[in-house]
Formats: structure tokens, sequence, C-alpha cells
């Protein structure tokens, strides 16, 4: 399964830094965080598809798929816009005729929506070692609720 | 403007060859003069509209008598009503804005021109469904004279009910997405919102489990 960047809505703040981050790095944010009836914060980007749709309807291949890693070659694009209609999470957007979709961010060690976040709520991980960190994390939470009670006035960790 | 444009190209393309490329090269070069001139022309044409977009529509003009006689007795377009889905591709192409386009009354019209003085061609080669040729005068069928207008019935989302695209162009989309994954019946559901409400709902389903979690929270 293909790398991508996950976020952990317990953490997020809704804080939009990844949405600067983006900006900054690629000129248009492609990751949008929207807050759900005051409660939630919820960022969304491209899910990185083990089968991309996106990629299915593109009449001449600028968009395509190989070992799991999504390609984009911005001058075969003729800018029809199908990809942005195939897409079922909405995150490929076309702009001044041309796709953007995260592409997570080429030449960064982490996309700078994951490095900025100041909440982590933000991992760029592959989705098997996703389930492992909320295991974990979850394991972690468990044992600390089994231990005995820390002293009054002073908190563990 | 295009005799201007050939001695350009064939200028860089000496000095390039002299500057010291190899004998390969030379021959593959010369080659691909002779026969794909017209490539190798609209990809000089490209680079210098981006440069110079305006300078280039001003020379247009000032020979525009001439030229543009001798493009409109080349080629016409040509546009088939039945391969067209309406994605506007040509119409960003274009580097005259000559394919309008408007949005009424639950219809997207395309209004095609008869033909261009630009000896381009980029809307028929950037058309996903090949509805775009460029036709001799002489040999253009009746039904092609004139500028034509496509109208275009549009799907409106089912959430926001704002048309978001045509009819056409969801079903090519819908054809190409199932030859890859075969799609079960109401999991296509998302194909009829739009790409805005597609990731809405998915936000929405994202957030579920959360929402739900601390709404439970505030109200303890």
């Amino acid at each position: 399964m293909p790398e991508a960047v996950y976020a952990d809505l317990s953490r997020c703040i809704g804080c939009r830094a990844c949405e600067l981050a983006c900006e900054r790095e690629n000129k248009s944010s492609r990751i949008s965080v929207k807050v759900l009836s005051g409660l939630a914060a919820a960022p969304v980007s491209c899910r990185q598809c083990e089968i991309p749709l996106c990629t299915a309807p593109c009449p001449k291949g600028a968009l395509s798929c190989e070992n799991g890693k999504l390609e984009y070659e911005a001058e075969n694009c003729t800018g029809c816009g199908l990809c942005t209609l195939a897409c079922p999470f909405g995150t490929a957007v076309l702009r001044a005729g041309i796709i953007e979709r995260c592409n997570l961010c080429p030449g960064m060690e982490t996309p700078a929506c994951v490095a900025t976040c100041p909440a982590g709520a933000l991992i760029y991980t592959e989705p098997g070692s996703l389930g492992e960190n909320i295991r974990q994390r979850r394991a972690k939470r468990m044992n600390r609720a089994l231990e005995p009670p820390a002293p009054a006035g002073r908190r563990a960790e | 403007m295009m005799k201007e444009m050939k001695e350009e190209m064939q200028e860089g393309m000496k000095e390039e060859m002299q500057e010291g490329m190899k004998k390969e090269m030379q021959e593959g070069m010369k080659e691909e003069m002779q026969e794909g001139m017209k490539e190798e022309m609209q990809e000089g044409m490209k680079e210098e509209m981006q440069e110079g977009m305006k300078e280039e529509m001003i020379r247009g003009d000032t020979k525009g008598d001439t030229s543009g006689e001798n493009c409109n007795k080349k080629k016409v377009l040509a546009i088939d009503a039945e391969k067209c889905i309406g994605c506007r591709a040509c119409s960003s192409a274009c580097p005259e804005g000559l394919i309008g386009l408007s949005e009424e009354g639950g219809r997207r019209n395309l209004k095609f021109p008869e033909s261009c003085s630009l000896d381009c061609e980029r809307c028929a080669l950037t058309c996903p469904e090949e509805a775009i040729t460029f036709v001799s005068e002489e040999g253009r069928s009746p039904a092609f004279s004139g500028s034509r207008t496509l109208a275009l019935g549009l799907m409106a989302c089912r959430k926001c009910s704002a048309s978001f695209a045509t009819e056409r162009e969801l079903e090519r989309v819908r054809q190409a997405v199932s030859l890859k994954v075969p799609l079960r019946p109401g999991g296509d559901f998302w194909m009829e919102l739009c790409p805005a409400c597609r990731q809405e709902s998915f936000r929405e389903k994202e957030a579920g489990a959360i929402l739900r979690e601390r709404k439970i929270k505030g109200n303890l």
C-alpha cells in the first residue's frame, strides 16, 4: 500500500497550519480543513489510493499509476478535468487548466503539512503501520488507566 | 506569420547543431524537420506564445489580412456533436479564446468558431474524445458550415443541486472507472455528487465517530 498523509481527528485542533504550509510549498493548498458542528476539525487531502480512480478517464495518460505511486505529467495534461470527476473524495482540483492534487511534497522527507502540524494530528505513513500506531497508542492509554492513580497535584506523563 | 516562424525555427536549429550536437542527433533532427515540421512548429508556437503572447497577437493582427485568408482556405473546424462531451479542454487550450462557453438553464453551451486565424490545431490535439478535426474547406460537409453551438445537458449535484458536469462527461467517467474497479450497486453514489460535496461527505464520514463521542461528552 502506498504511503499517504493520514489525520488523527482526535488530535486535530483545526488551526489550518497545514493549509498554509501546503500553500507555501505548492502555491495553492491541496489540503483543506473544516470544522464540523463546532466540535471536530477534519483535514482532507488526496488519499493516494492503491487503485487510483482519477487515472481511469485520463485521455492522454497524464495521470498514471505505477508500482503504487501516482505520477502526474503536466505536459500531457489537457485540462479536461475528467479526473476531478472520477475522484470519489473530490480532492483533485483543476486550477488554471492544470490538475492539482497532493504529491506528498517530492524532495522533502516529510510533506510540509505533516512537518508543520503543531498538534501532531497528521501522520505520513503506510496505512498498515497506521493501524499499529493507533493500536499502540490505545494500549498505552489502557495501561495508564489501569495503573494506580498518581499522587494528587502531580500528573504522570 | 508561418514563414517567419519557420525561419526562426530553422535558424535556431542550425545554431544548436553547430554548437556541437552529435551526428546521430543531426540526422534525427533533419528527419524530424522534414517529416514533422508541423509538430515542431507547434512546440515552437507554444513557447513563443507563452513568452510573448501579446507581441504574437499584434504581429498576427498586422499580417492578418493575408495569412488569415490563407488559413481559412486551408482548413476549417469540424465538430463531431456526437463525440463531444463538453469537457471544456478545447476552450482552455485555445490561445485566442475563440471557443465560447456558457452555462444556463441546465445546459452547457459551447460555441465553436467556423475557423481561426492561428495555425495551431491545439483544440483538436487536446480534445479527449477527438471530436474536433480540421478539414479542408472544399472537403467539408455542409453540416459543418458556419459557427456551431453545442448544448449539452448538465448534471445537478444530489446534495447541493449545483450543476457540476455534463451528463456525457459523467457517463464517460463511469465507464472508465467501472473498467478499473467493479462498481457495486450503491457503491457509486459519489458519482452524483459534485467534487466539493464528495469531499464534504467524506469529511463527515471520517469525523462521524469523534463527533458522536464529543457530543456525548458535551452533554454530560
